[in-house]
């Protein structure tokens, strides 16, 4: 469908991918999200006045300044850029490109930014309500005297739930943490270990064979570290993983489970980002765009029942919005969590018991190629900064349709609360 | 290591200990509102699909799309090749259905049996089948059920599956006062297969832990449709008559729960307390006189609680003839004394000029009132006030007290 103005994508960035608590624990995610903004702003000459907004998504919300993308902003000095920060879980990066693009072609803006970003190595821990509620009025009222701490310390009595609480990435309804979700959606539709740790160890090929080729060398932009260090390539790539290795793994979730540390993708620092323009606004100031959103869709399910199964829900729904068949699409860059998740939804969007049951269907959309399915190595291997992967995937998809003349390429990640959000990019 | 970190966490002390501490380190949900309706009912649980001979494939699609869509884990015993609508539904909701050959029984962690026996022809086959409930019945677990699925003996032609049929739910008696577990006979006409669903959801749950054995006379009737388990009576408006009873109580909680718009009234002597109920719940008081009933909406439900049957609290004619019923609304008439209560529902219910409200029946115990008996009898009344028990009518089912140590008497 093509509005009167049309959002454009003209290129994506992102920082290399690290493993979460190394090279970027002393950078947050606000310093990330800055890396690859200014970035795309050099890489693709921009004239900073230009920027009209900035959107961003981002999940591990630092607590004081959770505006992250009015923050990028503000510390690249683009003080007239107002920015919007949006928190959709894993879906969240993806989002904000779906808002970009809204305000683009609501005629809101000409020109922005949008993409996510996240720090698990500055994830803050968190007191109870019960502390908050006796320290922080404490503490806002200036100085406190001995009589007030001792008030205060006396609300925390009976002294329980004093500590801060773990983090764990989980569920809020179930508790059930992800990788055991993934566990369990693996035993309920029968993806084996074996098949598990194959996906995981042609994961880590593709995007090893990638790397070397320079494939990513276009996307990626060199992250400075304070102590002088220039990050220039992932360090999450395993060019050397196999099944015997992975075998060796135990399950990490559950108790004689499937899902392992190799078939998982790893906690990860990063940020990637895209650079949108208005159409005429592009070909005005001489951008050579290289795709635009045709169509995107969004999906929930029940998170109690297959957490996962969000794209199994978006992806109908996206090609029926694109007009589009499965067969139709060139490039299909879907978001790997787990092996098991991944390797599910590939199995129920195959289903035509599944289809009718849930998608009102009278068959299944069909079998997704895996010869078209993240040919680059997905987020197993190459890590999963949650928000940042939105952006990453729209990137190496409309660079694929670009460097081989195709046509149609789909985007589509599972997210927490049983989300899942597409997107499908046609070449121009 | 991973098993020693699993046993640790089951400890009570290491539970309380994690509680006191606030650390929420192992799966606590963070949110633990308990719910009546779930989407999930079955969830985990492990369950046996038994066909006697001359099996119905209504019934077996029936069966197999309930127990998978609810969460259940089927095991097939007695099949060589798993049945294609077993394949089909256990792939629909990811929940692979195992078969089990040969004579081995499964294993241990089998909660309840759910027999097809609407194919019962003969007394060797019912002999056989005896022969086959009574080697599994010690397996189950002491909460666990056995629901026997069989068809009306009228609508049998040869005398023979008449006999067969007719037999069934005394057998299923038999084998649940030999056997101390819950056996439930399932009486399904032709044609209410579909009906068969909401029954296995509540009947396999835990909603109906504490309902003994009954038999249950399901005939093709035309239900609302459910579209949202976890909201089974949202835009429903239900009145409660007697709603000081503290059956009424209960059951008002779990119908303000999941969605109900609800209405109680009692005698006006009990103005005071039943304005306060309302209040509490966030339900309409309601004087049950003629500006009372003007004011109500179309009804869904009806529940009436009372020590003996009384035609001035509930009169069915006064809602009738004001219009006050929605399409397909059920009443449950609630009461300590059975007297006359089996004959009042069936002429009710045979009655032309009731035929607007489907009527059922529930005789409790007047020493009833231990929290387990009031909980497992406000389920009860919620489900036969619910869509999902739409093929019954004019039953009256009875609920004999717990034993003294909590448990139930078969």
């Amino acid at each position: 469908m093509h509005h009167s103005r049309r959002a454009v994508l003209i290129g994506g960035l992102r920082t290399p991918f690290v493993p979460a608590f190394a090279d970027y624990r002393s950078l947050s995610c606000i310093d990330l999200g800055a890396t690859v903004v200014s970035g795309l702003i050099e890489k693709y000459a921009l004239p900073r006045q230009m920027l009209d907004e900035l959107f961003f998504g981002c999940v591990i919300l630092p607590p004081n300044s959770p505006n992250v993308a009015r923050e990028i902003a503000i510390e690249l000095n683009l003080n007239h850029v107002p920015g919007t920060t949006c928190s959709a879980a894993c879906t969240s990066g993806l989002e904000a490109i779906h808002l970009a693009q809204n305000a683009i072609e609501q005629g809101e803006c000409d020109v922005a930014i949008a993409g996510g970003t996240d720090s698990i190595s500055q994830l803050p821990l968190t007191f109870s309500p019960k502390v908050a509620q006796a320290i922080t009025p404490l503490l806002a009222r200036g100085k406190p005297t001995f009589l007030d701490w001792c008030s205060a310390f006396a609300q925390l009595a009976p002294f329980d739930q004093i500590l801060p609480g773990i983090p764990r990435i989980a569920e809020r309804i179930t508790g059930e943490i992800l990788g055991c979700a993934a566990d369990a959606m693996a035993a309920r539709n029968q993806i084996t270990r074996e098949e598990q740790d194959a996906y995981a160890v042609e994961s880590h090929h593709r995007a090893a064979e990638a790397l070397a080729a320079g494939r990513f060398d276009d996307e990626l932009c060199p992250v400075d570290l304070p102590d002088g260090q220039k990050i220039y390539a992932d360090k999450l790539i395993r060019a050397d993983a196999s099944l015997e290795k992975l075998a060796r793994l135990r399950p990490a979730f559950v108790h004689q489970g499937t899902v392992t540390a190799g078939n998982s993708t790893a906690l990860t620092d990063g940020a990637a980002a895209v650079l949108l323009m208005e159409e005429q606004k592009a070909l005005e100031l001489g951008y050579r765009p290289l795709a635009a959103f045709r169509a995107f869709a969004k999906a929930a399910v029940d998170p109690r029942d297959q957490l996962f199964a969000g794209p199994v829900h978006a992806i109908p729904k996206l090609l029926q919005r694109a007009d589009l068949s499965l067969g139709q699409i060139d490039v299909i860059e879907l978001h790997e969590d787990f092996a098991a998740q991944l390797l599910a939804d590939l199995k129920l969007i195959q289903s035509d018991a599944y289809a009718k049951a849930h998608l009102q269907m009278d068959r299944a959309l069909g079998v997704i190629d895996r010869s078209k399915l993240n040919i680059h190595g997905g987020s197993i291997a190459i890590g999963h900064p949650f928000s940042a992967t939105g952006a990453r995937l729209v990137t190496t998809a409309a660079n694929e349709l670009a460097l081989h003349n195709q046509n149609y390429a789909l985007v589509c990640l599972c997210g927490g609360g049983g989300l899942g959000l597409g997107a499908v990019l046609e070449r121009l | 290591m991973q098993n020693f970190l699993s046993n640790l966490r089951q400890h009570p002390l290491v539970q309380g200990a994690i509680s006191r501490l606030g650390l929420n380190i192992f799966g606590q949900s963070s949110k633990e509102r308990p719910q009546t309706w779930e989407t999930h009912p079955l969830k985990s649980r492990e369950i046996v699909y038994l066909e006697a001979p001359h099996p119905s494939a209504e019934v077996a699609r029936t069966v197999s799309y309930a127990l998978a869509e609810s969460g259940a884990e089927t095991r097939l015993y007695g099949f060589e090749v798993l049945p294609q609508i077993w394949r089909e539904s256990g792939e629909a909701f990811s929940r692979p259905v195992i078969l089990h050959r040969g004579d081995l029984l499964p294993s241990l962690h089998s909660f309840a049996l759910v027999i097809d026996a609407t194919g019962l022809n003969s007394l060797g086959e019912l002999k056989q089948l005896d022969d086959d409930v009574l080697r599994w019945l010690p397996i189950l677990p002491e909460d666990g059920r056995v629901i026997c699925i069989c068809r009306p003996w009228q609508f049998q032609a040869d005398p023979f599956a008449a006999a067969s049929q007719s037999a069934l739910p005394d057998l299923c008696e038999r084998w649940a006062q030999n056997a101390h577990r819950t056996v439930h006979a399932v009486i399904l006409a032709p044609q209410a297969e579909p009906h068969l669903s909401g029954f296995l959801r509540y009947l396999l749950s835990d909603r109906a832990r504490f309902l003994p054995s009954q038999t249950w006379r399901i005939s093709d009737r035309p239900q609302t449709a459910i579209t949202d388990y976890a909201r089974i009576f949202e835009q429903q408006s239900i009145l409660i008559t007697g709603c000081n009873h503290p059956l009424g109580q209960a059951c008002a909680r779990i119908l303000i729960d999941n969605g109900a718009t609800l209405y109680c009234t009692d005698d006006p002597s009990q103005a005071e307390s039943t304005a306060q109920l309302c209040h509490s719940l966030g339900a309409h008081a309601l004087t049950f006189d003629e500006a009372g009933i003007a004011s109500l909406p179309r009804l869904s439900g009806i529940l009436h609680f009372r020590n003996a049957l009384d035609s001035e609290l509930l009169d069915a004619r006064k809602l009738i003839e004001a219009q006050k019923l929605a399409p397909n609304a059920r009443g449950l008439l609630c009461t300590h004394r059975a007297f006359g209560l089996n004959g009042f529902v069936s002429a009710f219910s045979r009655n032309p000029a009731y035929s607007a409200l489907t009527l059922n029946a529930l005789s409790i115990d007047e020493s009833a009132c231990s929290s387990s008996e009031i909980s497992g009898q406000a389920e009860l009344c919620a489900f036969l006030i619910s869509p999902e028990s739409a093929g019954l009518q004019g039953q009256l089912f009875c609920v004999p007290p717990l034993s003294h140590d909590g448990r139930l008497q078969h």
